[in-house]
């Protein structure tokens, strides 16, 4: 039984096919990590998960269930949390207000959304920033409070969507924790990563993705080998 | 934290201080012309209001609000005209109306983002305006409609003097005050601002923007047609362009850009500008050149509290006078 299985998913914009034909499998409790290069389709995969867009063929099913086409408020309640690769916090609105706003998705008063919210800041160290406005933040910090708003909504399966990129190696090795602990309070993790180091680190299994179809599948170390993975980063007829 | 719960007292005092000195004038003086002027302004507060529910706390810009203003305003009158019924049970059956409507023209334009909910709201009131010329035998046409006199009857919102005008605008001015600041302080409130500030965002955190954008446009809707039954039992008489032409549509955007963000703001904003386009009004009478010259101050108080203070005289002065308060409080209080 798997978490999240997506069979032959294919979307198209107008004539561009942006997904061909992709299959993909998570289970319970794992880091599964997507890597690609620019354009390869990845976050699309993700807004198809999410249902930002309605995939033009295939079916994904999340718990057993067909969740192809749902909106993203729905599929959210129903477990499905991401980050997004350019950072969309509440510019607007404190840290706290960010996270509570998450959290009332399962909490029905204020006062423990944000209880809850506090709690979360807590786990992702950002307790000293409650009262910022998000708009002030770094952006390693605004990438966590995304983390953190993702996590405010209870999510059985998160997607992080380029945690690492415009991090330095200190900020790197702090996030790479993060996620580990999240997986082990017992979140699935579907993880796009420019980062090969994080990649190596935390994933279970890696999908290769490259124009849009999936190109390879493994373990990370049998992946990084694959000739059809270092002819899609380096192109072909290489001796790299 | 000390700062901001001394700051929070000293704000809620101050509004209660305000609403309090507005509650007394009309004991200290009986002058009809300040009366006036000054029920003006909190109709103005209470319409701009209205209007931010929808365009400044879910962020959706209306350019349509004289169509739910008219309806407010003419739905009342009819009922009271056609079947006697009291302006006091009419204005909610037109609130229901003005709701209705805000709902189906959300439901093609609240999926879509962007201008295109600006460019129908303001499609919708100009065809409200024209139809309500063209069905004659309802609404009486271009000649407008008359609220026959009854003299003294406060059960058909009729009065004599200004005096009870003057404490039913400022009731629901306190009303609309208390229910939005009771909102932005609710789940509905957070769900407003998240959409505002990004929508894909806000529909990945659970929040259902459509369903919450709806709600917000009828709420607005709603009390906005209330403005709309309170100024025709005031002035009696009501015309299509008056109710539902353009400026009644921009009024509250100019009143609301002019305060600030927030539901305090916006009174404060309508009681700085409104008393002195009402004055110019008075003292030039309704001629040519007045028409032209309120036009000019709208417009050059706008161009000037857009560059001076983009977030509003409210945010500009509590930015400026905030920080002085704090100073001298600092020197009375000493925190142990």
């Amino acid at each position: 039984m798997y978490l999240l299985e997506l069979e032959k998913v294919s979307m198209k914009f107008g004539g561009l096919v942006a997904l061909k034909d992709v299959s993909l499998r998570v289970k319970s409790g794992e880091v599964v990590g997507i890597i690609g290069p620019n354009g390869a389709g990845k976050t699309t995969l993700f807004d198809l998960i999410t249902g930002l867009h309605l995939p033009t063929s295939g079916t994904i099913v999340f718990k057993g269930e067909n969740i192809t086409g749902l909106k993203p408020h729905k599929t959210c309640s129903k477990g499905i949390a991401r980050t997004f690769q350019l950072v969309r916090t509440f510019n607007d609105m404190t840290v706290c207000e960010n996270i509570t706003t998450a959290a009332l998705l399962r909490e029905s008063s204020l006062e423990n959304a944000k209880r809850k919210s506090l709690e979360i800041m807590r786990q992702l160290k950002l307790e000293g920033k409650c009262d910022i406005m998000a708009g002030q933040l770094t952006i390693a910090e605004r990438k966590r409070l995304e983390l953190a708003r993702a996590l405010a909504t209870n999510p059985e399966l998160l997607l992080v969507d380029e945690l690492m990129a415009g991090l330095n190696p200190s900020e790197i090795n702090e996030a790479l924790e993060i996620i580990k602990g999240i997986n082990k309070s017992g979140i699935t993790i579907l993880l796009i990563e420019h980062v090969m180091r994080v990649i190596m680190n935390v994933s279970d299994r890696v999908y290769v993705l490259n124009r849009g179809i999936m190109c390879a599948e493994g373990h990370p170390i049998e992946v990084a080998n694959d000739p059809r993975v270092i002819e899609a980063y380096l192109g072909g007829e290489t001796y790299a | 934290m000390l700062i901001k719960i001394r700051n929070l007292t000293s704000i809620r005092f101050f509004q209660f201080f305000f609403f309090l000195l507005i509650g007394v004038i009309p004991i200290l003086t009986q002058n009809v012309i300040i009366l006036n002027i000054l029920i003006f302004t909190m109709f103005y507060a209470f319409y701009a209001c209205s209007w931010s529910i929808i365009g400044r706390y879910a962020g959706q810009i209306s350019l349509g609000h004289a169509a739910y203003f008219g309806l407010g305003a003419y739905i009342p009158t009819i009922l009271f005209l056609n079947y006697g019924l009291s302006p006091w049970f009419g204005m909610w059956i037109g609130g229901a109306c003005a709701a209705t409507c805000a709902v189906f023209l959300g439901f093609p334009c609240f999926r879509v983002h962007g201008v295109f909910y600006l460019l129908v709201t303001y499609a919708f009131a100009e065809i409200m305006r024209i139809s309500f010329i063209v069905f004659r035998d309802v609404t009486g046409g271009s000649q407008g409609i008359f609220v026959p006199l009854l003299g003294d009857s406060p059960l058909y919102f009729q009065f004599n003097s200004k005096i009870p005008y003057y404490y039913i605008i400022l009731l629901m001015l306190l009303t609309l005050f208390f229910i939005v600041k009771k909102l932005e302080n609710s789940k509905f409130g957070y769900y407003l601002k998240a959409l505002r500030n990004d929508e894909i965002a806000a529909k990945c955190v659970g929040i259902d923007v459509f369903k919450y954008k709806l709600i917000a446009a009828a709420t607005s809707a709603f009390f906005t047609s209330f403005a709309g039954a309170f100024y025709i039992q005031l002035i009696r008489f009501i015309d299509p362009f008056d109710a539902m032409g353009i400026k009644r549509s921009i009024e509250p955007i100019i009143i609301s850009l002019f305060g600030g963000s927030t539901i305090s703001h916006q009174i404060l904003g309508s009681f700085l500008l409104t008393p002195i386009v009402e004055y110019l009004t008075i003292v030039f009478g309704g001629t040519m050149f007045m028409s032209a010259i309120q036009g000019l101050i709208y417009g050059l108080v706008l161009i000037i509290v857009v560059i001076v203070a983009p977030d509003g005289i409210g945010g500009w002065l509590f930015r400026h006078f905030g920080r002085l308060l704090e100073k001298l409080k600092g020197e009375h209080h000493v925190s142990p």
